[in-house]
């Protein structure tokens, strides 16, 4: 315990350093979307002024030929923006996840955070992953570390983009039975696909806190096994 | 050859980029055709064999460099640029030993793509 | 001795099966069994030969000290033998010498007799007396202090056995002279057939000296007995004249012999004893074992002391050995695992790094739209040269795209970072790598107080070199740095010219510095001080990539007092670096 424990430390210290870092980028990322949105917003505003001009002017002033196209092209770039914003914002939440000296996870919102980053890469596969939307009850939280929770989630994610294309899984938090849980329902149609390669430190994991997937025919479920006694530190 | 007699189709899942890219190529009276996944495009490109493709790597469904190996087996003359997202240049190399005339990363400065048209479509390479 | 090997072999394959078995770390207690395994074994193996040395030398040694001490006394005894049968023989010639001699009419006539007897004893002593006997058994005539004339003999056995063997020795008696005596009987026969004994008494006291001449230890004995085991001296021990010797007759053996035996006491004696070939007596001698090997157990003490300190210096020997060995297997054991422990490490970092860096590109899809639809909107301005506010669009449109430079440049140093990417050389302005590099620690320095210091020469030329891979070593260095510092610590990071033909790079911290044998492992593969802060990796990753730029690295350090990295980067990439 106390060599692993030792471990998980010294990983989740240079992930904290490699936190640092992408912090950092995407702040600065964050700063150049602000510059890109507000030099489209006063494009905006200037397109607004000379139309409100030609307007007065009545029509002694020609107004601007490009003006509707111009308006458009300002909203695009607005959601473009929002869109960059919502990336950069995402891995900057993720950068911060090492930083985190919780020792408990909030299972949707790990979840949540997950597949707000890879939706798009999911998406390059015509992979939707739905996330249920919680039965009202409050939501599992797992004594695991926010880093390994997601690092978890992440891999049996990417283990599922490797192998589907062209479907919807399902994705249920739950906390029946015994362990908080994430369930990765696998598409009706998708029993054609081939069989799902989880990753060995996945599929053999054991000990208390640390998450282990096991296949369960329609779905895979990624357990995350309560530990008596947390390692100390982190 | 002109400008003007060029046909280009241009690749890409992303819609708002690749139809504005499409208009801005048509300012400087470049011709393009836009479709936004890999299927549309080898159809389009039976159909009608262009010059030049200019292909993102990264397509929902049919991977990129996929379609430049469908396009390179029907149509071994159809010059290919890549696009990439991704910053690797790994994708990229990978396209140029499948015959792709060239790649570049996004986001991608106009008159550089032009530069590499013009270079396709008119050179030996 | 085959089989004797494989059964070696055995063991040793059986004891340390620890060894190979699994592939797991050994637990503590696998490393005292172990340990325990050796220990025996070892002990075994140099104990065992010791102890059948010793065992060894022990019964030589014994042997040889017996021999030591049976020797002299069976010389002896065939010595005082030597003596006893000179005596007997002497007397035995000298009573023979008067039988013949004289005729028996002369020596009938008691005077004769008388003067024979007193001229007799003068030379020979001993004799008791001396008597005439005719062959019917009366005594003739008898010189002597015991009236004894005319006794009869005929009825007597040693009268028959003298008359048949013509000599006869008795065994010692007591007779009715009241003091152990023997006998000495000669028979003659003259020419004419007639036949006569001249028989003379031996006082036996003689032979207590011939024994007195052996000058024995006070605990030794010797004495003379008849084959039958009668004492004929008295002994000091085994009883007084004509007595039964306790100790049951050894075998019948003419040679001075030494037998180990014990006596009635239970004591374990040598006997050494001889037989009279002439006559019926045998000599014995007896030394008690327990004296005559008391140097032998003073060697044996010394012997037993010197085999249980060596077995002792054998046992701390093998035990530290062995302590050294363990600690050894412990720690290549442990720098094993570590190297595990980092690979793995690596793995879950990198898989960290891969969906930042996945996600980051990803920014580039939005941005690659803004890029056009900015790039749109200057397109058309371009055709309304009569637009009004023409230049102050141009002028957003411009700062649009130029962030988007930016946001490009950033993620793909985001990528530099994330992953290594292909060595791609291309020129560089050192200072604005640093500078760049920088930017990423800037926020994690200001949060725990470190002042990072520039001072960089603003006249370096622009050398060619990786980007990625440059700014991957300062991030190592800086990192190793930062985590080095105390909070409110200081970095110094220094720029300038070296010789020869070399750009310098300095980065000194004011942490906690290293130790010597640090400083000496510190680009080695996994190594990491135990506490430490890095990777493991990071430094060998460092010096591997420098080195593959063509450049070099140095470090020293003073513990307490900081440590100071040093990177030298060529101007002029080598060519095989640069091709």
């Amino acid at each position: 315990m106390g060599v692993s424990g030792e471990n998980t430390k010294q990983g989740m210290r240079d992930a904290a350093f490699m936190g640092a870092v992408t912090a950092s980028i995407t702040h600065e990322m964050q700063n150049v979307l602000a510059i890109i949105q507000q030099s489209a917003g006063l494009m905006g505003d200037l397109l607004h002024a000379s139309r409100m001009e030609s307007l007065k002017s009545l029509g002694f002033r020609k107004g601007f030929q490009y003006h509707d196209k111009f308006s458009t092209l300002i909203a695009a770039i607005g959601e473009q923006v929002e869109r960059g914003s919502n990336l950069s914002e995402g891995l900057n939440r993720l950068a911060h996840v090492p930083d985190s000296p919780a020792e408990t996870t909030d299972l949707r919102s790990a979840t949540g955070l997950l597949f707000s980053l890879i939706g798009r890469i999911a998406r390059k596969k015509r992979i939707a992953f739905v996330l249920e939307s919680g039965t009202g009850d409050r939501a599992p939280q797992v004594q695991c570390p926010p880093m390994q929770a997601l690092m978890a989630l992440y891999g049996v994610a990417q283990a599922l983009i490797e192998v589907l294309s062209g479907c919807t899984v399902q994705v249920a938090v739950g906390a029946a039975e015994d362990d908080p849980h994430v369930d990765f329902i696998l598409p009706e149609g998708g029993a054609g696909s081939p069989p799902v390669i989880l990753p060995a430190s996945l599929v053999d994991a054991q000990g208390a806190g640390t998450p282990c997937a096991t296949s369960l025919g329609d779905r895979i479920r990624l357990r995350f096994p309560p530990c008596p006694a947390v390692a100390a530190g982190g | 050859m002109e400008r003007k007699d060029w046909n280009v189709l241009l690749v890409d899942d992303e819609r708002e980029f690749v139809t504005t890219l499409s208009e801005r190529l048509g300012l400087r009276g470049i011709h393009s055709r836009v479709v936004f996944d890999g299927e549309s495009a080898l159809r389009e490109v039976a159909e009608n064999p262009p010059h030049l493709v200019v292909l993102d790597v990264m397509l929902p469904g049919m991977r990129g460099l996929e379609v430049l190996r469908g396009i390179k087996a029907g149509f071994p003359n159809v010059k290919v640029i890549l696009l990439t997202g991704h910053g690797t240049t790994k994708n990229g190399i990978e396209g140029m030993k499948l015959g792709a005339f060239d790649y570049m990363i996004k986001p991608l400065d106009i008159d550089v793509l032009i530069e590499k048209m013009t270079e396709a479509v008119g050179g030996r390479r | 001795m085959r089989a004797v090997a494989t059964v070696f072999k055995t063991i040793l394959r059986h004891s340390f099966k620890d060894l190979h078995g699994s592939e797991d770390i050994l637990s503590p207690e696998r490393y005292v069994s172990l340990r325990r395994k050796i220990v025996g074994l070892m002990a075994v193996v140099a104990v065992v030969p010791l102890l059948l040395m010793a065992a060894i030398n022990y019964h030589e040694y014994r042997a040889a000290l017996g021999r030591e001490i049976q020797n002299p006394l069976r010389i002896l005894l065939s010595k005082t033998k030597n003596s006893f049968e000179l005596f007997l023989a002497e007397r035995t010639s000298t009573v023979s010498f008067i039988a013949s001699a004289y005729p028996f009419e002369e020596l009938a006539q008691e005077k004769n007799l008388k003067h024979i007897f007193t001229v007799m004893t003068q030379v020979f002593d001993g004799f008791v007396d001396l008597g005439l006997i005719d062959e019917n058994g009366v005594q003739v005539s008898y010189a002597g202090p015991y009236p004894l004339a005319g006794k009869h003999y005929a009825e007597q056995s040693w009268f028959s056995q003298v008359m048949i063997r013509g000599t006869y020795i008795s065994d010692v008696f007591m007779g009715y002279r009241h003091f152990p005596h023997m006998i000495i009987a000669v028979r003659h026969m003259d020419e004419s057939g007639k036949n006569w004994v001249v028989r003379a008494t031996i006082d036996t006291t003689r032979f207590d000296r011939l024994i007195a001449a052996m000058s024995l230890e006070p605990d030794s004995d010797a004495f003379l007995l008849n084959k039958e085991g009668i004492l004929q001296t008295t002994s000091n021990y085994y009883g007084k004249v004509l007595e039964r010797l306790p100790i049951p007759m050894p075998t019948q053996s003419y040679e001075a012999r030494l037998v180990e035996t014990q006596d009635q006491r239970g004591e374990d004696i040598y006997l050494a004893y001889s037989y009279f070939p002439e006559s019926d007596f045998v000599l014995m001698a007896v030394k008690p074992r327990g004296s005559a090997l008391k140097t032998w157990y003073m060697v044996k003490g010394d012997l037993l002391f010197i085999f249980v300190l060596g077995v002792m210096a054998i046992f701390l020997v093998v035990y530290k050995m062995t302590d050294l060995l363990i600690q050894r297997m412990r720690e290549s054991e442990e720098r094993r695992e570590l190297a595990f422990r980092q690979v793995e490490h690596a793995q879950k970092l990198s898989s960290i790094g891969r969906l930042a860096a996945g996600v980051a590109h990803e920014i580039n899809n939005p941005l690659a739209a803004i890029n056009e639809k900015a790039g749109l909107m200057k397109d058309l301005l371009g055709l309304r040269p009569d637009f009004p506010d023409r230049e102050r669009f141009i002028t957003l449109a411009d700062a649009i795209l130029k962030s988007i430079r930016r946001c490009r440049d950033i993620t793909h140093r985001m990528l530099g970072f994330a992953r290594r990417m292909d060595v791609s050389y291309e020129e560089l302005d050192i200072n604005e790598v640093l500078t760049d590099t920088l930017s990423f620690l800037d926020q994690e320095a200001k949060h725990r107080g470190v002042t990072i210091v520039r001072e960089l020469d603003e006249s370096l030329p622009r050398i060619k070199s990786d980007r990625g891979q440059l700014q991957q070593v300062f991030l190592n260095i800086l990192n190793n740095a930062l985590a080095a510092v105390p909070d409110d610590g200081r970095i110094e990071v220094k720029t300038g010219e070296g010789v020869p033909d070399s750009l310098v790079i300095s980065f000194q911290d004011n942490g906690c510095g290293m130790s010597q044998d640090t400083l000496e492992h510190v680009f080695e593969p996994f190594f990491t001080t135990k506490k430490g802060t890095g990777t493991g990796l990071g430094l060998s990753i460092t010096y591997g990539i420098i080195k593959k730029l063509g450049g070099d690295i140095a470090v020293t350090s003073k513990q307490g007092d900081g440590t100071l990295f040093t990177v030298y980067l060529p101007k002029t990439a080598r060519k095989e670096a640069a091709s």
